[in-house]
């Protein structure tokens, strides 16, 4: 028996949204990327027994019983347009696509229930196969997989490691083993590397000033999972009551925005000036491939929360956190995401 | 002038708009979203002549 490695996983997901909760994608609906971190997105049986019944005579378990289903996940990986747009469209919830080939644009905003939108976020489908088929070690499916928040990290430095992405799922327990999926070949990735970033935060052009070390922006949907565990919500066989239940709905629960930065610190940096006088503005991040392939990030509204002088590898440096607020016209973030892949979150 | 899309308001107000974010986003903060190719079938009997709903006509 050969062993098998962690190198040889091999991850497609839902490119396209589910139409539903229960609904899987279909093969040309997703599409394979490469990732980082060797974590597998495990679905977790949660059990009960009887321990604690009256009437056994003892207080030890005599039974267990399934109860419900838990699936989450995380994807790390080198930001890239095609990962930056799917992470934006299914990570805040709305998408408006345009643009032909070899430029689709998907403009993403969050969804707001006060307007009309609804809570629940789109859908995907998430396979994990190492030799699937006769020598099958994992093949498998999660069904109804929400983006329960992603991080951007921008740092100094040459290599493709200063533009990551790391995704954070979560599904809705239901899963189909073996997956039934043929892996779709990879989809070319372009980079949006570091040295591309364009920076404006609060007034300040911090790439211009070449004062930019790091950034970290990130956006959480703090999804409510026991809500998805409702009277009719279905299990993981259905008609099957004793098969565990699984969610019928994921939806956002108050969800969070954060950027924080650390420049330079200089004579005539403002940040502290900022701090104290509490200034907003909007705060614009932009990566590039290509013309073609890009992603400009803006919050639409932010004070600095802290701003703290200290020092990175010798030089002075402030390390500022951002408070991202909402914009009466605006709302909180938005994001305009351009690759040469069609339908994402469509 | 850039590419347009179609937007439909919470309300079913159908407004088509230049594909630029400062555009897109305020409406989509509104709660508009895009139609799609599905919402173009559904919407179809919105803008019909009064007349095509006739049964008979569309037998």
């Amino acid at each position: 028996m050969s062993v098998a490695r962690m190198q040889e996983i091999q991850i497609c997901f839902g490119k396209q949204k589910q139409a539903d909760i229960q609904t899987a994608n279909t093969p040309v609906q997703m599409w394979q990327l490469r990732k980082l971190n060797a974590a597998l997105a495990n679905p977790k049986l949660n059990t009960e027994n009887d321990a604690e019944e009256f009437g056994k005579g003892h207080e030890f378990a005599t039974q267990s019983f399934q109860t419900s289903w838990d699936v989450s996940g995380t994807l790390e990986k080198y930001l890239g347009a095609e990962i930056a747009a799917w992470a934006m469209a299914y990570g805040l919830g709305k998408v408006v696509k345009s643009g032909t080939t070899p430029n689709f644009t998907y403009t993403c905003a969050p969804l707001f229930p006060a307007s009309g939108d609804a809570a629940e976020l789109p859908y995907f489908s998430f396979v994990e196969q190492i030799r699937p088929g006769a020598g099958v070690v994992v093949d498998r499916m999660a069904v109804g997989c929400v983006v329960e928040g992603w991080t951007i990290s921008i740092g100094s430095g040459p290599g493709r490691a200063n533009s990551k992405i790391t995704v954070e799922f979560v599904g809705s327990g239901k899963y189909v083993e073996p997956s039934g999926i043929t892996m779709p070949a990879a989809t070319v990735e372009k980079l949006l590397p570091s040295a591309s970033l364009a920076l404006t935060i609060n007034g300040v052009n911090y790439v211009s000033n070449k004062n930019i070390v790091s950034l970290e922006t990130s956006w959480k949907n703090n999804v409510r999972l026991d809500g998805g565990f409702y009277p009719g919500s279905g299990f993981q066989t259905p008609g099957d009551g004793a098969s565990g239940a699984i969610r019928g709905r994921l939806e956002f629960g108050n969800r969070q925005g954060t950027l924080r930065f650390v420049a330079r610190f200089e004579n005539g940096s403002t940040e502290l000036t900022k701090l104290r006088q509490q200034t907003a503005g909007t705060a614009v991040i932009s990566l590039a491939y290509d013309s073609n392939n890009s992603l400009e990030l803006t919050w639409h509204k932010v004070s600095f929360a802290t701003a703290e002088v200290g020092e990175t590898d010798g030089i002075v440096t402030v390390s500022v956190e951002c408070l991202p607020m909402w914009d009466a016209t605006n709302g909180i973030v938005s994001a305009m995401a351009r690759c040469g892949v069609d339908g994402i979150c469509q | 002038m850039s590419e347009q899309v179609v937007l439909i308001s919470p309300d079913g107000e159908l407004r088509r708009v230049e594909a630029r974010p400062e555009i897109l986003v305020p409406l989509m903060v509104r709660g508009y979203r895009q139609v799609t190719e599905h919402d173009d079938e559904e919407v179809t009997p919105d803008v019909r002549r009064a007349d095509a709903g006739n049964p008979d006509l569309l037998r």
